[in-house]
């Protein structure tokens, strides 16, 4: 009907009453900013963390010594993992053998320790991880120049190391990536001082929650895996491993319950305390986005009551307009307004208010929502939907809240009305 | 109630408002029930100028909200324009109001935060007439009512008597079948209801209105053609003034 008449009218009495509609939309406001916020920053957690486990690559497992219950359910944790307990290079090599077809790559990894490496002036630090060849298929390290750790060096326990790019930028200003490879590298680490060469350097990726937990100043050293044990002087064999499924395996999932059932048969019957767990990628993916949704979920309950509050402030304000207006409509009616002309009027100003306040909420959702992601390491921006869908709630709240003033008032008897003072 | 008394016999124009035996009880069937019209009889001719008059009490606002469909009889018939308003629904009744019906209130009633000119649109604006004819038509009736140069101006910012040319021109957007004026200068200086007391003539001599005023004011009625004077809900009077005067 007259509905650009109404929107009119409905701005119009809104400019006339600015603080009173502004405190209206708080709830409003409150309720659609928080929602697009906790889905802004939910998002991109969940994308950065699905995307840091695709990296990883969405077709890995991960297998890892776990505690072993006893036949009473309770598991010991007071024992501590003993050599005997660790995952042999013998054990990889059978399993290798029996899974041949469904293994791609492997890879293992020893944290050596923070090292530090000085070329005159200049200082560059980096985490030492011992790994082996396979880790280049299952990690994401994008090489820049040279060549990953390759089995012979990790057989040969070659003392030479893959860099990143800024750990060269940092030791070697003003050369290139290139001119880098075949430098040696002088590491102090906590057990002495070694040297090593550069086969290799890749690109350091800020992405994801990774770089705020990790900062940006400390990158990985990768080193042959031998080298790391005879630094550490360690136990020998690993407590985790990673496996990447080759392209035969349709169900990286079956493919983890079969890797574990295989470890536990053959290597771990007689173990009482451990046992070994393996778990897809996929599915830690899946429990990780579980996680997201039911934070989101539980953030959303929180802005849906905070909407509801909203709503009935608006319904609030709504009735005392249609009081405060009582002659006005008297006046409209004898003019010829019909109920429903009357009810529509009300409604969209109480649509317009909510309307309002949803597209102020969306606006400072999409602020906090975009600062705090960018403070977690994830920016994002909230989707289209989600926006689309805000100020589409705000809009039916409008209408929800509204219909009830807006009916009262259509059902104002004209000479009461015109009476009224 | 001598029926052939109400009615002016020479005249030949159709009847506006054909009133018979309409009375109006409040509290219909409760202890405290009222009756405020007795049974009336009425009739306006298309282009009359009447007056209705009588002390408070004596069922003057009840007629007129009975006449201007803004309330329903108890009892009678009412055939307003050749329309008989006898069950007539909700809606049916706004669009009677709409475009028979024109009201100029004591009060002006003005929208407020509205401009003079939307609020002479109003009207035509629930009759759904479409924006550009509903402007000009607009503009026409506030020319007509001297408010041309105030057309932009909200109620707050105009005076009493601009208020009710406004509602005047307001009244007429339509081109009602009747302009029912209650006590129209009732809140206004006694110079400035004499120009809106002016206004009404000359609509009615010009444009050749049917206009019902209500009022308490014996020389406002003496203005008039004829003279309805109410008391205790019954028409005791209904004075023709043969030497109309036409106002100044």
């Amino acid at each position: 009907m007259q509905v650009f008449e109404n929107i009119f009218l409905a701005i119009n009495g809104l400019r006339a009453n600015k603080m009173r509609a502004l405190l209206t939309m708080l709830g409003i406001i409150i309720g659609i900013s928080s929602v697009i916020t906790i889905v802004t920053v939910g998002d991109s957690m969940t994308n950065s963390v699905t995307q840091l486990f695709n990296d990883m690559g969405a077709n890995s497992i991960q297998i890892r010594l776990a505690d072993k219950a006893d036949e009473y359910g309770n598991i010991n944790s007071s024992r501590e993992w003993e050599e005997s307990d660790y995952i042999t290079d013998d054990m990889i090599m059978q399993y290798q053998e029996s899974f041949d077809s469904e293994i791609e790559a492997w890879a293992i990894s020893t944290y050596v320790g923070s090292g530090q490496a000085m070329n005159g002036h200049n200082r560059a630090q980096g985490d030492v991880i011992g790994t082996n060849a396979g880790a280049i298929k299952i990690q994401n390290v994008p090489l820049v120049a040279g060549h990953f750790l390759n089995d012979r060096e990790v057989s040969g326990a070659k003392y030479v190391a893959v860099l990143s790019d800024r750990f060269v930028e940092k030791l070697f200003p003003n050369v290139s990536y290139q001119k880098a490879l075949g430098r040696e590298v002088k590491l102090r680490l906590a057990q002495g001082t070694y040297t090593f060469t550069v086969v290799g350097v890749y690109r350091y990726e800020v992405s994801g929650i990774m770089s705020s937990m990790t900062g940006d100043t400390t990158t990985n050293i990768f080193i042959p895996q031998p080298v790391a044990q005879q630094i550490t002087d360690g136990d020998e064999g690993y407590y985790s491993m990673q496996v990447k499924a080759s392209e035969e395996v349709t169900d990286t999932k079956l493919f983890a319950e079969q890797t574990a059932q295989y470890f536990n048969r053959r290597f771990y019957r007689s173990n009482k305390y451990v046992a070994i767990q393996a778990e897809s990628m996929d599915s830690m993916i899946g429990q990780m986005t579980g996680m997201m949704d039911t934070m989101k979920l539980a953030i959303s309950v929180i802005a849906a009551i905070s909407l509801l509050v909203g709503g009935i402030g608006v319904m609030n304000i709504m009735l005392v307009s249609v009081t405060e207006r009582t002659r006005e409509i008297g006046t409209r009616k004898a003019l010829g307004a019909k109920n429903s002309a009357i009810r529509i009027q009300f409604i969209v100003e109480s649509m317009i208010i909510c309307l309002i306040g949803g597209v102020i909420g969306v606006l400072l959702g999409t602020t906090l929502g975009r600062l705090g992601s960018v403070l977690l390491g994830a920016p994002g921006w909230p989707s289209p939907l989600v926006v689309t869908v805000a100020v589409g709630f705000s809009m039916a709240i409008g209408i929800f809240f509204g219909y009830y003033p807006a009916n009262k008032a259509s059902k104002l008897d004209p000479i009461e009305a015109l009476r009224y003072e | 109630m001598n029926n052939e008394n109400l009615t002016p016999g020479s005249e030949s124009q159709p009847l506006i408002i054909d009133m018979k035996g309409i009375v109006k009880r409040f509290y219909i069937g409760q202890p405290n029930e009222l009756e405020i019209l007795r049974g009336i009889d009425l009739s306006v001719r298309k282009g009359e100028f009447v007056s209705i008059v009588g002390a408070s009490g004596s069922g003057k606002s009840t007629l007129m909200n009975i006449i201007g469909a803004l309330d329903r009889p108890t009892e009678g018939t009412y055939v307003l324009d050749g329309v008989p308003m006898d069950d007539v629904p909700d809606d049916l009744l706004s669009d009677i109001r709409n475009c028979k019906i024109g009201f100029v209130f004591q009060t002006f009633n003005l929208i407020p935060r509205t401009s003079a000119l939307k609020n002479v649109e109003l009207p035509m604006l629930y009759a759904n007439m479409p924006l550009g004819k509903r402007t000009a038509r607009a503009k026409m009736l506030l020319d007509l009512v001297e408010m041309t140069e105030r057309m932009g101006h909200q109620p707050s910012e105009l005076s009493g008597g601009q208020k009710q040319r406004v509602a005047i021109a307001r009244a007429m957007a339509n081109d009602p079948a009747i302009i029912l004026a209650d006590e129209p200068t009732g809140a206004l200086d006694t110079a400035t209801g004499r120009l809106v007391m002016d206004l009404f003539h000359t609509l009615h001599r010009e444009q050749g209105k049917t206009i019902v005023l209500i009022t308490h004011n014996p020389e406002l009625a003496a203005e008039t053609e004829r003279v309805i004077t109410l008391s205790d809900g019954r028409v005791i009077g209904c004075e023709r003034r043969e030497a109309f005067h036409a106002g100044v």
